[in-house]
């Protein structure tokens, strides 16, 4: 009868993994229809994207690519980074109103809640991503063979992992009253540190040599290389799998308290 | 073993919070089938009871079986449905959106439309939760209890924010649930409705059982009588120290006394205070309540 075995005990994973599943489904349906959120994760980006392209993405950066491109890329990056974070907070929401506690007393165990939550987040930084890359394609008059855009937006969704798993931990670990005003601040660092918002050449030595183990910083990296060619940028493979890891282990650590704090 | 099953078995079960112990050495075994009200004033343990019957509190001692097992595999297994207090209900979606979502969540789900319909929440299934009335997020969080179609009901206040008629309403329809076997579990505050409804009434105060019993034998549990009067002059303090006085109540000058000799007691009011419009009655189950707590704080202080 301890809190550490029960759970696992009581659950032959029959019914954890399609309510799982189930969770997951709803939860993709529940935030698409949720304007608020659409408009401010997917308008956002788009609309940053048109103001800079409109002052400087005609520069050329290679031959044959204009800046556009690279503004694209990084607006993109920068929100499905926004909406990954965001998408983990509201589990920081959910804890404080006690609707996770409503989720435990059912037959699905707390962790595939967790893992069900950081695959909606994957889901919905999607459309995030296209809409950037569409008004790439339609205004910003950017032009690459298909597989190089497939190439970005594939490296770029898959780079975001160990982001939505941040906002997942920060959503675990911090108070539904301090994560919004945190994620805020990190969801800014991460973007002008990690070089989404202006390229980090621009910056102090010291910000482009942090840059380098920011996974933000290779979101905009997986989506450049394809377009601006090069090798394919393995560092960042690491890194990106360096901060899933650790946050991973973060969370764990820290996910059971914090289910047992949910408010009472 | 006893011969009926038990749908619930506490022993020795203890839990703090920080420096407040919630739960104190509870032993508590509901029979299947049976209907209980747990009573008591605020902070008497009673949420912390419903929650380790849970699984969402783990006991620091004792064990705590649902139906015979843990009480984990007992909500995993969809044994056991609860309304929590104050429970939230899920932003941006309507009644329907709730009630699939959760339902893809248990074993063994009841149909959704037996689950609408018992709990009524048919007005109001496309109205989004945070435009439900009190009453009608209450019939929700009914129907989220009646979603893992459990054998055990696990109610924490259910009737706060219901007016009367929804009232009776939600207590026919959760009967009516009951009456095949099925057992149910309830905190309130309302006397009224733990002595209309329920078949035992568990008091508790300062984390324990004070009282258990059918409500009549709950209610004879306190012997004595109330006598009350008007007073100006006779201080709180005086009133602990009159005869046979277990229990005080006083609002200005109108006071009400339990004692258990309450002959001696009126004896010594009519001679020796300035006590008048004295009336002696019998303990309703509200008076049984205040008697029963208010000796639980006393032995607690001594």
């Amino acid at each position: 009868m301890t809190a550490m075995t029960t759970p696992a005990v009581a659950v032959p994973g029959r019914t954890a993994l399609p309510g799982a599943l189930h969770y997951f489904g709803h939860t993709v349906r529940l935030t698409f229809r949720n304007v608020a959120y659409v408009i401010f994760t997917m308008g956002l980006p788009v609309t940053m994207y048109l103001v800079f392209n409109s002052i400087y993405g005609s520069e050329p950066i290679v031959p044959g690519v204009n800046y556009s491109a690279v503004i694209m890329v990084q607006m993109a990056g920068y929100g499905a980074l926004g909406s990954a974070m965001s998408g983990g907070a509201v589990v920081a929401l959910e804890r404080r109103s006690g609707w996770f506690r409503q989720l435990m007393i059912t037959a699905v165990p707390e962790r595939s809640f967790l893992i069900a939550r950081a695959a909606t987040v994957l889901v919905v930084v999607l459309p995030s991503l296209l809409l950037v890359f569409l008004a790439g394609f339609t205004v910003g008059g950017v032009r690459a063979p298909a597989g190089v855009w497939l190439a970005a937006l594939a490296s770029m969704w898959i780079g975001l992992l160990p982001l939505a798993v941040l906002g997942l931990v920060l959503g675990l670990l911090v108070k539904a009253e301090a994560v919004q005003g945190l994620n805020t601040v990190a969801m800014m660092v991460l973007s002008m540190a990690g070089g989404l918002w202006f390229p980090i050449e621009l910056m102090p030595d010291a910000v482009q040599a942090v840059a380098r183990w920011l996974p933000s910083y290779w979101i905009g990296e997986f989506g450049r290389w394809p377009f601006l060619g090069g090798p394919f940028p393995w560092q960042g493979v690491l890194v990106q799998l360096g901060w899933t890891a650790a946050l991973i282990i973060i969370g764990g650590l820290g996910y059971r308290r914090a289910v047992r704090d949910s408010k009472r | 073993m006893e011969s009926t099953p038990l749908a619930i078995e506490l022993s020795g079960v203890n839990r703090s919070f920080g420096p407040v112990r919630a739960v104190v050495d509870l032993d508590l075994a509901v029979p299947v089938g049976q209907i209980v009200a747990l009573l008591g004033p605020n902070g008497a343990g009673k949420s912390t009871t419903n929650e380790m019957i849970l699984g969402l509190v783990e006991p620091e001692s004792g064990t705590v079986r649902v139906g015979g097992r843990s009480a984990a595999a007992a909500v995993r297994d969809g044994g056991v449905g609860a309304m929590l207090q104050g429970g939230a209900l899920l932003d941006n979606a309507t009644t329907l959106d709730t009630l699939r979502l959760m339902r893809g969540l248990h074993r063994h789900p009841m149909a959704l439309d037996e689950v609408i319909e018992r709990s009524g929440c048919q007005e109001f299934l496309r109205t989004k939760t945070h435009r439900l009335s009190g009453g009608q997020a209450q019939r929700l969080r009914f129907a989220m209890a009646l979603l893992p179609d459990p054998q055990l009901l696990i109610l924490d206040e259910p009737t706060v924010a219901m007016d009367v008629e929804l009232r009776r309403r939600f207590w026919a329809s959760m009967r009516e649930f009951a009456a095949d076997g099925r057992t149910v579990l309830f905190a309130t505050h309302y006397l009224e409705e733990a002595d209309e409804v329920a078949d035992r009434i568990v008091l508790m105060a300062r984390g324990a059982v004070v009282a258990d019993g059918t409500p009549s034998t709950v209610k004879a549990s306190v012997a004595g009588r109330l006598v009350s009067f008007r007073s100006a002059s006779l201080r709180t303090d005086q009133l602990h120290g009159l005869p046979g006085v277990v229990a005080v109540e006083r609002s200005g000058q109108q006071v009400k006394l339990h004692s258990n000799r309450s002959d001696d007691l009126i004896r010594h009011l009519l001679l020796d205070t300035d006590a008048y419009e004295i009336e002696a009655t019998t303990p309703g189950l509200t008076d049984a309540f205040l008697a029963l707590i208010s000796d639980a704080d006393k032995e607690h202080a001594a």
